[in-house]
């Protein structure tokens, strides 16, 4: 098959983290309190916004697939799906960095946001496992249905730890409450959330195409080898 | 409409029939449960707690117990379609999956209520808990819960019926689901054994009203889909 | 023969297992009052077929128009039954779907020998009359379509003569396709033989209108 694929884009992608890097480690002065470690804000944030948008495609993809059983669509799923977690892990670990230097602890137990992307990230590595491990004749449907059932309980998980009782509510909330009032913060706030979602929506790109040249490939290899 | 609960009524009895004649999932359940209620309390014991400790800690214990048990049993569950495909002669009769599914979470949810039943007695005995003033109020939460659990391993055992490695996906695809149901069990549970009975308007009962909702309503539309090529 | 009632019928289906295409672009039209041997070697694709047809595997590609009035017939060599239950537990359960009343169970269970066995749990059953209870099963409510898997492949003799008695009994009524590598026991019964290879039709009575030469043409490519 020949590439449709200008190299363009994953040029301007590159340039783009390069560039949100450069603004945050050089050109956002050093945060009052935290120092340093905020700076991991700008990549945890924008990470978890690329994390909910793959989610949403595997919602999406899923549903289309059990609609129409356009092998597209699974692939899409199975894109974002593996996309979705390699973001999801990020968020993860930015998050107990952070965690670790403001709260002196990895990991809160009463922080809703935390609790439920840990159980987004356990929903994204069974889908990853059952992708992998599962009957080959019917991952894509049974795939799909774990899809939809991850995307609808998410919310639920997340009302269900906001109610807990002892449930403390640590998690800053910067951008609601109007903070980063520096200009240079918000310029480099609103270029790492581009950036990383461009980076996201690049990957699940690539990813897809991969995994349509794959199945042709093994198409081709099974046709010669009979 | 008439001849839809007449064939529910039907896979009922049929599911009631193979448990009892197989007995498959009551056994792994009741066995799963002894264990792990004995190696509770022999663990709770060993850590020498305070006496007052242990009340705090029981609703919590119970639920781990409860979930663990409920989802690694529901792996033999759906054995007896596999061994000669009996759910294809239904669905070639026009039985849908709908009805299948909804026949399944019936008969599982009163084999999961009867092992809450089993648990709240063993992990009662185990870490001396007197909880005959508390059955009413832990029983209705068993049914809740139980309703819950059902409705969402029986589609995702159908899930992880025919893939290789089923044992360890069967788990890692449905616990990471039912975190709302564990908060919910946890907190009624807690309720329960400080008040005697479950407030029905508290939120906690929303939650796993919701879920069950959620859980029912992907299981009715994707059964078929699940279970056929 | 009178072609204007198809009740089956399958046109440009394609099914792929991951890189292994099962079939490509199969069509078949099945006639009231044909009984049709479909014929091929291990992996030809007759068993996808079939399940295709019947409605229990879905084609990638492809049109599938079965007549399910008042259900489709389908013994597939699962056998399509609960091992735990018993032989009339098993009957019963498709009779009640269907609306089936319990003499007609009665008579297909008497028809097809199964009577003496009737409180057994089919797991207990030896593989031939397994075989006659998923059988039993599929003639249940008089079926329209019947579509069968390797039936005979259990059978004994007797077992043979009361399936190619039931097909023949009723076949003015309904169509059957019937996928053998038991060519020599059925193909008294059969008005039309079909052959695929590897996935496509390559030979079928109906265009070729002699029944021995596909025969022999099959017989000579599975040599």
């Amino acid at each position: 098959m020949k590439s449709r694929f200008p190299i363009v884009i994953p040029l301007v992608v590159c340039l783009l983290v390069t560039w949100a890097q450069y603004m945050v480690f050089m050109v956002v002065p050093n945060e009052q309190i935290m120092g340093a470690v905020q700076r991991v804000f700008y990549f945890h944030v924008a990470s978890a916004m690329a994390c909910y948008a793959a989610f949403g495609a595997v919602l999406f993809a899923s549903i289309a697939f059990l609609a129409t059983r356009n092998t597209k669509a699974d692939m899409l799923s199975i894109a974002a799906g593996e996309v979705g977690f390699v973001f999801c892990t990020i968020t993860l670990v930015t998050g107990m960095i952070w965690g670790h230097s403001a709260w002196n602890t990895w990991f809160r137990w009463q922080e809703p946001r935390l609790v439920t992307f840990l159980v987004l990230w356990l929903i994204f590595l069974s889908f990853t496992v059952l992708r992998n491990f599962g009957d080959p004749k019917k991952t894509a449907v049974h795939g799909s249905v774990l899809g939809i059932l991850g995307a609808l309980s998410v919310p639920i998980v997340y009302v269900s730890i906001k109610f807990l009782p002892q449930s403390a509510r640590l998690h800053p909330e910067v951008v609601e409450r109007g903070g980063l009032r520096d200009p240079s913060y918000w310029q480099a706030f609103g270029l790492s959330v581009f950036a990383l979602l461009s980076l996201c929506a690049l990957l699940t790109w690539l990813r897809y195409r991969v995994g349509l040249l794959d199945a042709q490939v093994r198409v081709r290899l099974f046709e010669n080898k009979e | 409409m008439r001849r839809w609960v007449r064939v529910l009524a039907m896979l009922i009895a049929k599911e009631l029939r193979l448990e009892a004649r197989g007995k498959e999932l009551s056994v792994l359940l009741l066995c799963t449960s002894i264990i792990t209620s004995v190696l509770v309390g022999a663990g709770v014991s060993g850590a020498v707690l305070q006496p007052d400790v242990v009340p705090r800690l029981f609703p919590m214990l119970l639920w781990i117990v409860f979930l663990l048990s409920t989802t690694s049993a529901s792996v033999r569950g759906n054995e007896h379609e596999n061994e000669g495909r009996g759910y294809e002669g239904l669905l070639l009769c026009g039985v849908t999956g709908a009805q299948m599914y909804v026949a399944k979470v019936v008969v599982w949810a009163i084999i999961f209520a009867l092992n809450w039943v089993l648990l709240c007695s063993l992990l009662g005995i185990a870490l001396d808990q007197n909880l005959i003033s508390v059955a009413g109020g832990l029983l209705v939460v068993g049914l809740l819960a139980s309703l819950v659990l059902a409705s969402l391993t029986v589609l995702t055992s159908a899930i992880a019926a025919s893939a290789a490695l089923r044992g360890a996906i069967l788990p890692l695809v449905t616990l990471p689901l039912l975190f709302p149901l564990f908060f919910a069990g946890i907190e009624l549970t807690t309720a329960v054994m400080i008040v005697g009975s479950v407030d029905l308007s508290s939120m906690w009962v929303g939650i796993m009203v919701v879920s069950f909702t959620l859980f029912g309503l992907v299981g009715i539309n994707t059964y078929h889909e699940v279970i056929s090529e | 023969m009178n072609r204007s009632s198809t009740l089956v019928e399958v046109s440009g289906i394609v099914k792929a297992f991951g890189e292994h295409c099962a079939l490509n672009s199969v069509s078949l039209s099945v006639c009231q009052n044909e009984v049709v041997l479909l014929l091929g070697a291990n992996g030809a694709g007759k068993s996808t077929l079939l399940r295709i047809a019947a409605g229990l595997s879905r084609a990638d590609r492809g049109l599938v128009d079965v007549c399910r009035e008042p259900c489709v017939g389908f013994c597939s060599h699962h056998g399509s039954l609960y091992a735990k239950l018993t032989v009339r537990e098993n009957i019963a359960l498709t009779a009640r779907a269907l609306g089936v009343s319990p003499q007609e169970v009665q008579d297909a269970c008497s028809t097809w020998g199964i009577d003496k066995y009737c409180t057994k749990e089919v797991r207990e059953l030896s593989k031939g009359m397994y075989g006659r209870v998923a059988l039993a099963r599929t003639f249940l409510g008089s079926p329209r379509v019947v579509l069968l898997d390797e039936p005979s492949s259990n059978l004994d003799q007797e077992g043979v003569d009361i399936l190619c008695s039931k097909v023949s009994a009723g076949a003015t009524e309904r169509a059957v396709v019937i996928a053998t590598h038991d060519i020599s026991r059925l193909q008294d019964v059969a008005t039309r033989v079909v052959v695929l290879e590897r996935g496509v039709v390559v030979a079928d009575s109906l265009n070729n209108s002699d029944r021995g030469e596909v025969l022999a043409q099959f017989y000579g490519a599975s040599r």
